[in-house]
């Protein structure tokens, strides 16, 4: 164990003194959280504020119908106050400008006949022509303007459900008989204004829940932070490549001549190799580490639970050093591993979703998704920044495991059959 | 110098056809600093990387310093001292901390390791550049922190494997004189090299290694006697030898460069028993130096070499490969 150790540490001191890669895999992800974090508009607040909360949206209401106060009380609600921040006004120009000059991330626009637009003609059960809301976004902050857009968006669509049920209700009701075809429009006008007045505002309350869930990242007034996400993300990413650059040592140091001196020493192959994957994971852990207390000092990010996010770095570089050795026990130069390290860690951050928070590409790439180490981690980390404990992250610590140890024995059987080769050349 | 610390017997080692290493045997005398000479590719690393348990032999045995190999591998590593040919050492740590690496592999720790450190980094001479990191050093210095790295545990036996490949003739000078000094602290050492000199100086027994072969073996004085009273002309050429042996070869219709090069141009002179070629000289072996000297001239002049100066010496290791491989070292 001491020898393990032994080499170990001198991994570690190598690295120290590696001021460029040092660079890299801590500045690194730092910019690029930093450059995320800018793109989506989430540093254009004063300093106090959470990143991504109380975005700036201005409602300007021609409709002064039955759906637009439901909307409007959805968007200046106590429910949403923490992620909105939302006030009427009369001036639409005014408000346009306001969008395009960045005061504002979205103007929500209710033209006149919206609310009406939803109202079926109750004797022949048509729907009249559809008037779209409209909601102007800042191109300057497209995610926070997505998510105005967004809850628009789930507003009319439950607004249009209410109408295709209604609608259904009463060809039901017609051709069952059981109401007279003279009484249909009186009921299909109750059940109207059941949709504009008190059922509507059971429709958007659901909403708003949806919404408060998403928005609840920390429990301590955080609020919805895409940099929760973006921190994470990227010192995964570099996690790849810093195991990358350690698994290349393997065989750098092979080339050098001193791994075989080292083996010419009263030292086992195994202690060496111990050593070196151990030297590699506090490699990937330390750097996790020192991401950490940075974005938390930098970002004022809440990475949640400190147990959990420890248990989750070892975890996740268990997973990554697993990867790494993989690709040394199949790379024949140092040259090899630092393409296939570089390529697998671009290949990982796309398709584990590093770049775009929730994007989904269908089912083939959500499962080829579950082989990154990356994405089981950031699942976990974004449990922990929810405020869950460590049952949240139970099952990205054991998936991650589990991949550790399958890789883990892939590589020593690799290495074992060409062990002569990569041990002394 | 009666006990042996390393014994091999018929030792073998084989990569896919190749035969590397083909049967060899030899002991080593405590004490005592023992060549391999050999050219490139004879198989001296080989051996020592079976020696040193980096590769399995694929026959025979060998036993150093009570330790069977194969089988008690630890126990020989900790008898041993390895010194490879490359430059084993982590350019971006310093000299001291490269050696308090090597140290503690070998269970060296505190303030017995420091002491140790600052002995053989006073012995290598390079104790004012311990803090410095090692990529800053020359490739000589270099080349003796590699050599302060293997002696630091105070090894049994010490295997050098050609260490002054690639250095200049100072730096060259300064590792024989620390071998030397070895010697007198009375460090048994296993050395391989290609040049012949530094088998002279060195050794008290010489192994002539070719083709993973062992064609000869003993003290300098019973290998010379092998080559009986030759002598060898050494023509000194204006340009390098090797070079002005094939264009003569190519020019000269009789004489085809296949043929063997300089043995071809000189071995039907009377009194000629070999000849090879080593940078700007041609070496040419005799049985008598004063009756073959005007033939061997006028030969070279009516070639068109360009000899600027000739030596003639006794009989050496040189002289003892040429004679039992018809080749030169470096040929």
């Amino acid at each position: 164990m001491n020898k393990i150790l032994i080499i170990m540490w001198k991994d570690i001191s190598l690295l120290w003194r590696d001021r460029t890669a040092l660079i890299l895999v801590i500045a690194g992800p730092l910019a690029l959280t930093l450059g995320m974090g800018l793109v989506t508009g989430s540093f254009n607040r004063s300093d106090d504020a959470p990143a991504v909360s109380e975005i700036p949206v201005a409602i300007v209401d021609h409709d002064d119908g039955e759906l637009a106060q439901p909307l409007i009380d959805l968007f200046t609600g106590p429910d949403l106050s923490d992620l909105v921040s939302a006030e009427v006004w009369e001036d639409e120009a005014a408000a346009l400008e306001e969008v395009r000059a960045g005061r504002v991330a979205a103007v929500i626009v209710i033209p006149d006949g919206f609310s009406q637009s939803f109202v079926p003609d109750m004797t022949t059960g048509d729907s009249p022509a559809p008037v779209a809301l409209q909601v102007y976004g800042d191109p300057g902050s497209p995610i926070r303007a997505g998510i105005v857009r967004s809850i628009a968006e789930e507003f009319t669509a439950r607004a249009e459900t209410g109408v295709t049920t209604i609608r259904l209700s009463l060809t039901e009701l017609a051709t069952s008989g059981a109401v007279p075809p003279e009484q249909l429009p009186d009921v299909g006008r109750a059940l109207s204004e059941g949709l504009l007045t008190g059922d509507a505002s059971t429709s958007t309350s659901g909403l708003i829940r949806v919404r408060t869930e998403t928005a609840a990242a920390g429990d301590d007034d955080q609020g919805f932070n895409l940099l929760s996400y973006f921190a994470p993300a990227m010192a995964l990413l570099f996690l790849m490549y810093a195991v990358t650059l350690g698994a290349r040592t393997l065989l750098s140091e092979r080339r050098e001549g001193t791994l075989a001196r080292m083996l010419a020493a009263p030292v086992t192959p195994g202690q060496v190799l111990g050593g070196k994957v151990a030297g590699i994971f506090l490699g990937g852990f330390i750097q996790m580490a020192v991401l950490i207390l940075l974005t938390t000092v930098m970002f004022r990010l809440n990475w949640g639970n400190p147990l959990g996010v420890l248990l989750l770095v070892a975890a996740a570089a268990l997973a990554a050093t697993g990867w790494g050795l993989l690709i040394a026990s199949l790379s024949s130069n140092d040259s090899q591993i630092s393409a296939m390290g570089m390529a697998l860690t671009l290949i990982f951050g796309i398709v584990s979703g590093s770049f775009i928070p929730g994007q989904s590409f269908g089912p083939v790439m959500n499962a080829a998704a579950r082989l990154t180490p990356n994405r089981w981690a950031l699942d976990g980390f974004m449990s922990l920044a929810a405020g869950d404990g460590l049952a949240g992250i139970a099952a990205p610590v054991a998936a991650l495991s589990v991949m550790a140890v399958v890789l883990f024995v892939a590589s020593a059987m690799l290495m074992r059959r060409r062990q002569t080769d990569l041990l002394t050349g | 110098m009666t006990e042996s610390i390393l014994t091999t017997k018929d030792l073998r080692k084989t990569f896919g056809e190749f035969e590397a290493v083909k049967g060899i045997s030899f002991s080593i005398l405590r004490g005592e600093i023992f060549s391999l000479l050999g050219p490139n590719g004879a198989g001296k690393t080989t051996t020592i990387n079976m020696l040193s348990c980096l590769i399995e032999a694929t026959g025979g045995t060998a036993e150093i310093a009570g330790h069977a190999i194969p089988g008690d591998t630890l126990n020989v590593r900790r008898a041993i001292g390895v010194v490879p040919q490359e430059i084993a050492l982590y350019d971006a740590l310093s000299a001291r901390d490269n050696l308090r690496f090597w140290g503690r592999l070998y269970g060296m720790s505190g303030r017995e390791l420091d002491r140790r450190i600052d002995e053989v980094l006073a012995q290598v001479g390079l104790s004012d550049r311990a803090r410095d990191a090692v990529k800053t050093f020359s490739g000589g210095m270099k080349r003796r922190i590699n050599i302060a790295a293997g002696l630091l545990h105070r090894p049994q036996l010490l295997f050098m494997d050609e260490p002054t490949v690639g250095i200049d003739p100072q730096s060259r000078r300064r590792i024989l004189d620390m071998v030397q000094e070895l010697r007198r602290e009375g460090m048994t050492v296993l050395y391989t090299t290609h040049y012949m000199e530094e088998a002279e100086e060195l050794s008290d027994r010489v192994g002539i290694i070719d083709q993973g072969r062992l064609i000869a073996l003993g003290t300098q004085d019973e290998l010379k006697k092998v080559v009986g009273e030759q002598e060898t002309l050494r023509l000194h050429l204006a340009e390098e030898a090797a070079a002005a042996v094939s264009s003569v070869a190519g020019s000269n219709g009789d004489v085809a460069p296949e043929s063997g090069g300089p043995i071809a141009l000189f071995s039907n002179l009377p009194g000629v028993l070999g000849a090879s070629a080593e940078d700007h000289t041609i070496l040419v072996n005799v049985a008598d130096a004063g009756e073959a000297l005007p033939g061997v001239v006028g030969r070279a002049n009516d070639l068109g070499l360009r000899v600027r100066s000739i030596d003639i010496q006794e009989p050496n290791l040189e002289a003892v490969f040429l004679h039992l491989t018809g080749r030169g070292l470096r040929d």
